[in-house]
């Protein structure tokens, strides 16, 4: 007992002493995550405290906030009934056709919340407002909590269950006694994202005309370019953003559930559904049809009927393209950044690593209009070349998606026994060469999912590509915008087709990738 | 506590004549932070070609000891040398990379994207492209023999190995570039019983015929004396007692050390002019005695050093009596108070109740 606890204080401390180098790598990550954070904190410190006051405290910024917040709750809660009871089925019982199960419950992350918020809106004349918003997004972002799920149960050991079980608890208790608290992390970490997202969401809820915080902010800068008023409503965003990011770490708590057992996994004891069969396998169907199937029936149909079907070929070729080649650029640099974030947070525990990981997720809770602002303020300032140009879209797309690779790598990297780096440093590699021959290989499945999920966040982002993409450069999302904002369904189709199109194998990628026990 | 080094040579002044020590240890001092120190200026020498077992208690600081040695972690304090150079304490520490040794870990930790072959070969070459020329086939051929590894295994994964065959791929691994020592900690805990003995006989022919220099942790004293040449038994952050296992385990410097390495009656007396006297009676002392006649002391009597005799005079009754099968063990009380623990012969022992007289026949030592 006291051996393992030494080793575990032993695992905490730097091995050399001195500043490690990843840790001033992550450093210089987590700084630049939070730039446009630092750029409307100043802004707003600059702005009169009564112009400040007067923008903030009204009636409208209280019903932006009440909206923001039922929309997460509402969403949350769905998501993580969804999510979890999908998992379960899929993962821990005798479920049918449990891989194509599986492959549908990811599926959604192939289809944009605001093709979805097409598909619906255009479909069903009352999917607006509340009800519609709540619907829309849950199918949409439902998955976020699915995966982490799936992967923490896939991931449990059998043997508390069978033990729990053994000391007489009905299968429904050893769920909520046993397995519910060990999922506690995944659950959590799940419903923060989509929470994040939610907070952010600017297409979907701009479609389906319900306003919240984000969509005003735009709205703001849209009618007006004006710096105050957008900065206000942005400067509450961020305190949504912290309040949220700071929940979630007091609900973690101080308990360390993941159990890293290197042995052979055992083949899990499934619960026989008996007589649910149907209805679960029923219900799962329609969820997946109400996630995937309507939604690309929905941009085929318009594709089929629409007027301007006849779309130009070379223009949709050259924004997919560009759309392909920003999608990766971004899944790239993405990657790279959260190496040593992840890294840091997983080896060297402790005030800085959980520091530096959260400071890397406000990206991910402030609008794409927001963050690209800041941007250009900060680009106009130091790097005037680089105003519109592809490589601050990139920045942009890596502060907001940030996390999405830090999320992957650390869930690999917890996997992976810190006593497989150090044999590979008795055996004569520096750091470098023990990331580029272990880590990368043995990771390389977590590396996929991040980077497949930076690029379906990259390759369907909105607000940010508007106001920083290269002049002429088009993406499938801003087209698919300009023309169903436009209410011009039939020619916003072929750009959403194509945007499933090229989200799929990200989507299969985040599927096959995501907790995998590497090897 | 005792920080008696045994038989090791005192440390700081090693004879010019001496052998340059494989792994020399001086002072080694460290806490975790919030702690207690685990390590309280611990010395030790491991002479190279020696296999030397580190042993002692959970939380006796062996697992600090080793990490220090590796290179994973740098001590508050205190100097390591690796066949005579100095890697830590004076100066930056040499990086683990930087220290030629070979590390087995607990769990084997075998790097999962890799094959067998692709294991062993990993520290030959700079550039894992070379890794298949026929200069490492024949090495990973080779160290597959020396671990008693089947040729054909080359190709498997690491999932598709046992737990015993995972811990000699991770030594055939340490092995392969060649290191100046080899570093096993708890190499066979992991491990169940039976792969465990096979697993452990198969490291020390292994050992044995590389020469190979190794330092052992463990907390399995049985492991320590079959496996090592010499013996380190670490007590409160130091070393309490460094020899041979036969030296160790018959003449133990304390009771925690006696205690350490197997089941020992310790009986409170004093000197006597004709040797040990003790509620057995009057005994016969291994060497002479340290200290002067009259003064108290404590004789070390192995279970397996007592003889019992059936006898209805006998001053002495049986508690207990469990059969072992190739042994038997008794807990027998004597008439005195003392509780004194017997192995002997099953065939013919006494059972629970019976009246037994007590002898120890071969001369008894006493802890200083």
């Amino acid at each position: 007992m006291v051996t393992t606890t030494v080793a575990r204080r032993a695992a905490r401390r730097p091995r050399v002493g001195g500043p490690s180098v990843v840790g001033v790598l992550a450093t210089v990550v987590a700084l630049f995550a939070v730039v446009p954070l630092v750029v409307i904190a100043v802004d707003t410190l600059r702005t009169p405290w009564a112009q400040t006051s007067a923008l903030v405290f009204r009636p409208r910024t209280a019903e932006l906030l009440a909206n923001t917040a039922r929309l997460v709750g509402g969403s949350v809660t769905l998501c993580i009934v969804l999510g979890v009871g999908a998992a379960w089925l899929v993962t821990r019982t005798d479920l049918p056709l449990r891989r194509l199960v599986h492959v549908a419950m990811v599926a959604p992350l192939a289809v944009p919340a605001f093709v979805n918020a097409y598909a619906w809106s255009s479909l069903v004349p009352g999917a607006d407002g509340y009800s519609g918003a709540l619907v829309v997004v849950t199918l949409s972002y439902f998955p976020l909590v699915y995966v982490p799920v799936a992967a923490a149960l896939r991931g449990l050991d059998q043997a508390q269950a069978q033990a729990a079980a053994s000391l007489g608890l009905t299968p429904a208790a050893v769920f909520r006694r046993v397995t519910l608290p060990q999922l506690r992390p995944a659950i959590l970490g799940g419903s923060l994202l989509v929470a994040l997202h939610l907070v952010a969401e600017f297409g979907a809820l701009a479609l389906v005309r319900f306003p919240t915080l984000s969509t005003a902010v735009y709205d703001q800068f849209r009618s007006s370019f004006s710096g105050p008023a957008s900065n206000a409503v942005a400067s509450v965003l961020v305190l949504v953003c912290l309040l949220l990011l700071m929940g979630e770490l007091g609900l973690q708590g101080r308990a360390v559930y993941a159990s890293v057992g290197g042995g052979a996994a055992r083949p899990p004891a499934r619960t026989p559904l008996g007589g649910w069969t149907a209805p679960a396998a029923l219900g799962l169907a329609l969820l997946a049809v109400l996630a995937v199937a309507l939604p690309v029936g929905s941009v085929v149909r318009w594709w089929l009927d629409g007027s301007s079907a006849t779309a130009e070929v070379p223009a949709l070729l050259a924004t997919t393209v560009s759309t392909l080649g920003l999608g990766l650029a971004a899944a790239a640099a993405v990657t790279v950044l959260a190496l040593p974030v992840a890294w840091l947070s997983v080896r060297r525990r402790g005030l800085l690593a959980t520091l530096v990981e959260r400071t890397t997720y406000l990206g991910t809770g402030l609008p794409g209009i927001v963050v690209a602002l800041a941007l250009v303020t900060v680009g106009l300032r130091v790097v005037p070349v680089l105003y519109q140009s592809a490589f601050m879209l990139v920045v942009a797309y890596a502060v907001l998606f940030l996390p999405r690779a830090v999320v992957s790598l650390r869930t690999g990297l917890l996997q992976l026994p810190r006593g497989v780096e150090e044999a590979a440093a008795t055996l004569g590699l520096g750091p470098v060469a023990v990331l580029a021959r272990v880590i990368v290989p043995v990771l390389a499945p977590a590396l996929g999912a991040g980077a497949a999920l930076v690029f379906l966040g990259a390759g369907t982002e909105l607000t940010a590509t508007l106001l920083l993409s290269p002049l002429g450069t088009r993406t499938l999302a801003t087209q698919f915008w300009s023309h169903s904002s436009a209410v011009e369904y039939g020619a916003a189709a072929p750009y959403a087709a194509l945007l499933i199109l090229v989200s799929a194998p990200a989507a299969w990628l985040v599927s096959r990738g995501e907790g995998k026990v590497p090897g | 506590m005792s920080t008696t080094t045994g038989s090791a040579p005192p440390q700081g002044t090693t004879p010019a004549t001496a052998a340059t020590p494989a792994i020399e240890v001086r002072g080694l001092t460290h806490r975790y932070p919030g702690g207690e120190p685990v390590l309280r200026g611990l010395d030790l020498r491991v002479e190279p070609g020696h296999v030397t077992a580190v042993l002692g208690p959970s939380g006796c600081g062996k697992t600090t000891l080793l990490r220090a040695v590796a290179g994973f972690l740098v001590p508050d304090a205190g100097a390591v040398s690796i066949g005579g150079r100095v890697v830590s304490g004076v100066g930056r520490p040499v990086p683990p990379r930087a220290r030629r040794i070979g590390y087995v870990a607990q769990e084997g930790a075998l790097f999962p994207h890799r094959d067998v072959a692709g294991n062993i070969a990993f520290g030959l070459a700079a550039s894992g492209m070379q890794s298949r020329s026929r200069q490492h086939a024949t090495r990973v051929d080779e160290l597959l023999a020396l671990v008693g590894l089947d040729p054909a295994m080359r190709d498997r994964m690491p999932h598709q190995l046992s737990g015993g065959q995972q811990q000699r791929v991770a030594l055939a691994r340490a092995l392969a570039p060649r290191p100046s020592v080899i570093l096993l900690d708890e190499p066979f805990s992991a491990l169940d019983t039976d792969s465990r003995r096979e697993t452990s006989a198969a490291t020390a022919a292994a050992l044995r015929a590389g020469g190979v220099t190794a330092l052992l942790i463990t907390h399995d004293p049985a492991e320590a004396m079959t496996l090592a040449d010499s013996v380190a038994v670490l007590q409160g952050g130091v070393v309490a007692q460094h020899g041979t296992p036969e030296e160790v385990y018959a003449r133990p410097v304390s009771a925690g050390v006696a205690t350490t390495l197997g089941a020992a009656n310790l009986l409170h007396g004093h000197v006597v002019a004709a040797g040990f006297e003790c509620a057995l009676g009057s005994l016969a002392v291994a060497g002479i005695p340290g200290s002067p006649a009259g003064s108290p002391t404590t004789g070390v009597v192995r279970p397996e050093g007592v003889a019992v005799r059936v006898d209805p005079a006998g001053r002495a009754v049986v508690v207990s009596s469990t059969f072992h099968g190739h042994d038997h063990v008794l807990v027998v009380r004597l008439d005195a108070g003392e509780v004194i623990t017997v192995r002997g012969p099953s065939v013919g022992a006494p059972r629970a109740g019976d009246r037994v007289c007590v002898d120890v026949p071969q001369p008894v030592h006493l802890l200083r």
